[in-house]
């Protein structure tokens, strides 16, 4: 296999593991994020700017809570 | 006339975000009034234009934002026909969003290497993001430090297709020219004939994006 062809096979796979980082992400905070909408919610075509960086936060914090019980949490990562 | 801005991106470092930015700004400005936002906390780009001889300053005004970028960018944009962003290597901080969001175009420096491709597969993401806020959004990757007989150099091509966003024709080759100037405190464009054929680069770089 030549180099143009690993350096392209390369991206491609980094680019699917990342598709897939995003969905797991989702998937992660999608009870948090979706529970009982209210009907003023913003409409699915208007995200605000912050949003992705939001939600990346939020799954970021939940991988090593999840584990834990609820008391401790705020011991092992005080705000 | 609308101000164009411009956000120099990219989460690696070193991927020659500054080096794009200043001369950039240098080439714009011989178009219009152009303004640098340094927006990276580690400063290269002021320190960059902090280098001038008092004689010689550089010839576009650098300002250093640290608070509210948009804040900063609606402050002075309409003074300025070109604006340029020299973003922070993260994508961590709310300042590299809210450059991305203000820009009519986004350039994304690479290097020719797969770590910095797969770095920048995630940036590509986030841009494709905000694509759906701002769909007029260009974003181009610019192959940066191209050495044309290097066998991954030539690879890029092939594997830059892979990326959503589309790369610029012009890559910048590596030239010891584009570290002169930054210790100068200068630019491509006052570097004589040895900087003629990096000139050509940012010229056409220009011709591309505007």
């Amino acid at each position: 296999m030549s180099i143009a062809d690993k350096l392209t096979k390369s991206v491609r796979q980094a680019k699917e593991s990342s598709t897939g980082e995003s969905e797991n992400m989702a998937s992660a905070t999608a009870p948090q994020d979706t529970p009982a909408k209210p009907a003023t919610d913003t409409p699915q075509s208007k995200p605000s700017a912050s949003k992705p960086k939001a939600k990346s936060k939020d799954s970021k914090r939940l991988e090593p809570e999840a584990p834990l019980p609820p008391l401790p949490t705020r011991r092992v990562w005080p705000d | 006339m609308a101000t164009r801005i411009f956000s120099i991106a990219n989460q690696k470092g070193g991927s020659g975000k500054t080096t794009l930015t200043m001369n950039l700004a240098a080439g714009l400005n011989k178009r219009g009034r152009t303004l640098v936002i340094d927006a990276d906390p580690q400063g290269s780009a002021s320190q960059w234009s902090g280098s001038a001889d008092e004689q010689n300053p550089f010839p576009v005004s650098v300002i250093s934002v640290s608070g509210n970028l948009t804040h900063e960018v609606n402050r002075f944009s309409n003074d300025y026909e070109y604006v340029v962003i020299d973003c922070p290597p993260t994508l961590e901080t709310e300042n590299t969003t809210k450059a991305m969001v203000a820009a009519d175009t986004i350039l994304i420096p690479v290097l020719p290497s797969p770590v910095d491709l797969w770095a920048s597969i995630r940036l590509a993401n986030t841009i494709e993001q905000i694509k759906q806020i701002k769909p007029d959004l260009r974003a181009h990757l610019i192959v940066n430090q191209l050495e044309p007989r290097s066998a991954l150099s030539r690879a890029m091509k092939d594997a830059l297709e892979e990326f959503d966003i589309p790369a610029l024709t012009t890559s910048l080759r590596r030239r010891a020219i584009y570290r002169n100037v930054a210790i100068e405190g200068s630019s491509v464009y006052c570097a004589g004939k040895v900087a003629q054929p990096a000139v050509d680069e940012i010229e056409q770089i220009i011709e591309e994006v505007l």
